[in-house]
């Protein structure tokens, strides 16, 4: 979504010699002389869909997760000396935006938080797999909206435009809020049994 | 991935509600319980985030590059909306309104007219003194089975090459004792089969078909006894020939059948009735119907002969073709599909290394899901691994398409077409092994294997007639069971499993003792497909109502909950069942015959088509937009008039009337008869009075036939009109 690209890049490199506050009494001083590499912020550019998808599950709503990704970036480019060319740079991220879910979860004290603690551990577990292969995920699920009745795609389309939600759409169709929601529900089951017998198919073709 | 189905049924709502914004804290809470209580769960909960989270984050991409396609298809989207525009909404709309609303809670409201036999008693007391004896025999069968399984196996190992031609090894088939309906005995089984039968006989070598159908009903009493819960009254006679003509003909009676049967007397009508239809083409050719669409889908696939695949089963179910010979053509059948038919169930999942020919020969004919194990061993089920799956897809390895050219034709617009046939054959292949890779990235290597026997690497057997041979051996006769249960929930709405075609290690059976006695009962009447209906159709149990009473509320498996088949359940018909039955109904009521020409067997192929899409997986799977109610189905109706037929219909009736001196409301009776199978309801007799005396004001001529007209689009409209009861 253009507003949520947009606010992710404004996480640019703290100003040289700056320090952080990172975590809790962790305190980073950035290097004054050396700027990440190209392959560097290359990487940090292609990462940031998978990181949005990875911390969404864990969190439960894109605002949320949008906030945390900002969080994750700020963390990100205050360590980017500490980062090692060629190891994975999404799992060093991933690492970085699992620590400031649990932060945002403890600032949002008064708030229910949304999964527990033990849940929120095994649902990483999987949705870090799954930012693992966004790509391939990505081409199944384009092609499983192009098999998607058309009515069913305009509706997705409707309801993903950005900045729409289904309250809107139901207004658009003049349509009960309540029905639009079971549309899109059965819609995105429908998507998601697709998207993994894609990839169930794509994983034995030889 | 064995979940329970009620959590996946009760996670998806929250989901929902979770990605609109509309989660409640109690919502929240529950979904955090699921996914506590269900590990599997938090699988699905992280694949729906991340279809959400991608949509959400590439919204602005996805629409551009769907836009093509968008304007490509949106022509049918306009004349979808143009056709319903037509009468048929008007309709629906203007009458028909309070009236569906009425019907809508038909099975809510009209539960339990009390005059009813009440079977309950009954058969639970019958049950009780035999439940124990049924109990412990089952118990002694499931500790003695896998020693019996092991001698068997190692007993026929190794001697493939003298095996060549297709001799499948199962009881031979006696016509004799089987042309005789209603009463026939089973031949006595060879003793080398006798001891491959799941556990200790429940059956005598030579059995009835009542007994067959009185065990059924003192097993499952049993279980309403055991859960403390009451049966159904019976159904009414309308109910329950409705019911019968569903399931076996694939249609509703017409109206003349449902008076014939009304106007029989005697307890021997119900099972004189299914001896009856047991014996008409018309099972056999809703069986061919379904079985086409299991075997190869109902969208065209190219290089598939669907008309000559039906041709082949519907021959078979009607010269009543032992199942398992049926299964072994099926996966052993050589040469052009436009000469064999059976050829065109491998032809149509050859593709992608023949995996879709391997998943789906387990999931039909052995009640496996295996397509898991294609990539990961099973993560529940201990006995399955990835390399039984390959082992299974080694047997289709030699197994391949050649084209054949035909004469030219020409074609309407005068060029001539090159026809095509397709031709399976054996190529044996100079490397005999299968290879696949393991998620550790590990190349392995398997041969055919099936039943703890696999094919020698030497072996120059062929491999489609060894895996047929196989399975007409099975140690625990995977073939029987699993027709056993796909039949049994053809008849009830639902299986003995959660999933009928995953009958694994995993699953839950819920009544073993009732499965492994009908498998037996196959078995030993040399999988006798008619004979199986009809065990099932004449039991009393399943003439019980599918009405819902208080005292078997629990009983829903819907819900996920193990069923007690304690009714038999309402469910939707299919798009067939649908198509063929509306015909019925109006023909029916406008005097005409209903039998089928070839060109109608066509259009309604042709129409189901259209709400069938194939999504190219690994089973070839499909999906179906037909969302089952009669709305959709009129406007996907276009080749038929449906207007014309119901003004035709109309006339007769209206005719009838004059003819008959009948009253107004014995045409009310008639038209219910004819639509729904039943009479009409005190609400609806008002409702077309009333209807009635309105237009009267208007003109005097037309107030009947269109009030007539009127009520039948309404009960075709109604949503009791698409269950089967």
């Amino acid at each position: 979504m253009a507003e949520h690209n947009n606010k992710s890049n404004t996480a640019t490199p703290q100003a040289e010699g700056q320090s952080v506050e990172v975590n809790a009494g962790d305190t980073v001083v950035l290097s004054p002389l050396v700027k990440p590499s190209d392959e560097f912020i290359r990487s940090f550019t292609q990462s940031q869909r998978s990181l949005f998808l990875f911390i969404l599950p864990l969190v439960g709503n894109p605002a949320d997760a949008d906030e945390v990704l900002q969080e994750t970036n700020l963390v990100i480019w205050s360590k980017w000396n500490q980062f090692e060319e060629g190891t994975n740079f999404l799992a060093w991220g991933r690492a970085i935006a699992r620590l400031e879910v649990f932060r945002f979860r403890r600032t949002k004290g008064g708030r229910l938080t949304f999964l527990e603690d033990d849940i929120l551990e095994i649902v990483a577990v999987k949705t870090e797999a799954i930012s693992d292969d966004v790509a391939l995920r990505q081409e199944a699920l384009s092609t499983c909206i192009t098999l998607l009745r058309p009515k069913d795609r305009e509706l997705i389309q409707m309801r993903y435009a950005p900045g729409v939600n289904g309250d809107q759409v139901a207004d658009m169709l003049g349509r009960p809020a309540n029905s639009v929601y079971q549309s899109l529900g059965r819609i995105r089951r429908t998507l998601m049994e697709c998207v993994k017998h894609r990839l169930a198919e794509e994983g034995t073709t030889l | 991935m064995n979940i329970k189905i009620s959590n996946l049924e009760e996670l998806f709502p929250l989901l929902h509600e979770l990605v609109e914004g509309q989660l409640t804290d109690q919502g929240q809470t529950r979904l955090n319980d699921l996914l506590r209580a269900d590990k599997a769960l938090i699988d699905v909960y992280a694949e729906y985030m991340f279809i959400h989270g991608l949509l959400h984050h590439d919204a602005g991409h996805i629409t551009e590059s769907a836009l093509q396609q968008q304007t490509e298809l949106a022509a049918p989207v306009a004349s979808v909306n143009a056709v319903s525009g037509r009468r048929v909404n008007r309709r629906i709309v203007a009458v028909a309104a309070s009236l569906l609303a009425m019907l809508g809670l038909w099975f809510v409201s009209s539960a339990g007219s009390n005059d009813q036999q009440n079977l309950a008693e009954a058969p639970v007391n019958e049950a009780a003194s035999d439940d124990n004896s049924a109990t412990v025999v089952a118990a002694q069968g499931t500790d003695g089975s896998s020693a019996v399984v092991k001698n068997d196996s190692t007993a026929v190992t190794g001697e493939f090459d003298s095996l060549k031609p297709l001799k499948l090894n199962h009881v031979a088939a006696n016509n004799e004792s089987k042309s005789n309906a209603g009463n026939h005995e089973s031949l006595s089984v060879e003793s080398s089969d006798t001891n491959r039968l799941p556990r200790p006989e429940l059956l005598a070598a030579t059995f009835l078909d009542a007994d067959v159908s009185a065990k059924i009903d003192s097993l499952l009493a049993a279980g309403w006894a055991e859960q403390g819960v009451s049966p159904s009254p019976l159904a009414t006679d309308l109910e329950w020939v409705r019911r019968v003509y569903l399931t076996f003909a694939g249609r509703i009676p017409t109206l003349q059948e449902s008076n014939a049967f009304l106007a029989q007397t005697g307890a021997r009508k119900y099972s004189a009735l299914i001896d009856q239809i047991s014996d008409s083409s018309e099972r056999a050719s809703n069986l061919a119907v379904v079985w086409s669409n299991l075997l190869i889908g109902r969208t065209a696939k190219r290089g598939v002969n669907r008309e000559k695949l039906q041709e082949f089963l519907v021959q078979s179910f009607r010269t009543n073709q032992p199942w398992i010979d049926v299964v072994g053509e099926l996966v052993t059948a050589k040469g052009r599909n436009d000469q064999n038919g059976a050829t065109n169930f491998l032809l149509a999942h050859l593709n992608n290394q023949a995996t879709p020919a391997t998943a789906v020969t387990a999931r039909l004919f052995l009640g496996e899901q295996i397509s898991c194990v294609q990539c990961h061993d099973h993560p529940f089920d201990k006995g399955l691994r990835q390399q039984d799956y390959w082992a299974l897809n080694a047997f289709f390895k030699d197994t391949d398409r050649v084209s054949v050219a035909l004469a030219m034709t020409d074609s309407p617009d005068g060029k001539p077409v090159q026809d095509i046939a397709w031709k399976l054959v054996d190529r044996p292949r100079p490397d005999r092994m299968t290879y696949y890779e393991t998620r550790a990235g590990q190349e392995k290597a398997v041969l055919p294997r099936y039943d703890d026997q696999t094919l020698p690497e030497s072996s120059d057997a062929n491999r489609r007639q060894e895996l047929a041979r196989l399975m007409a051996n099975d140690s625990s006769h995977k073939v029987a069971k699993a027709m056993v249960n796909r039949m049994w929930s053809h008849f009830y709405g639902f299986g003995f499993t959660a999933e009928i075609d995953d009958m694994g290690a995993h699953a839950a059976i819920s009544h073993p003792e009732l499965l492994d006695l009908l498998t037996e009962a196959f078995i030993k009447s040399d999988y006798d497909m008619k004979r199986l209906m009809k065990w099932i159709g004449q039991s009393n149990s399943w003439r019980l109502s599918s009405e819902v009473v208080d005292a078997n509320l629990v009983d829903a498996p819907a819900s996920g909950e193990v069923p007690l088949f304690s009714r038999v359940y309402v469910r939707r018909m299919t798009p067939e069942q649908v198509y063929e039955s509306i015909r019925v109904a109006i023909r029916s009521a406008s005097g005409q015959t209903v039998s089928h020409s070839q060109a109608d067997e066509k259009h309604r192929r042709d129409w189901v088509a259209q709400f069938a899409q194939s999504y190219g997986t690994d089973e070839n799977d499909e999906s179906m937009d037909f969302d089952g109610t009669i709305a959709q189905a009129m406007v996907m109706m276009n080749g038929i008039d449906v207007d014309d037929a119901i003004r035709q219909a109309t006339q007769a009736m209206v005719g009838n009337v004059a003819a008959r001196k009948a009253s107004n409301l014995e045409t009310l009776d008639r038209v219910a008869l004819a639509m729904l199978t039943r009479k009409p309801t005190a609400g609806e007799k008002k409702v077309f009075a009333n209807h009635h005396r309105q237009l009267a004001t208007q003109s005097a001529a037309t107030a009947l036939p269109t009030a007539v007209e009127d009520m039948m689009w309404a009960y075709l409209n109604s949503s009791e009109f698409v269950l089967v009861h």
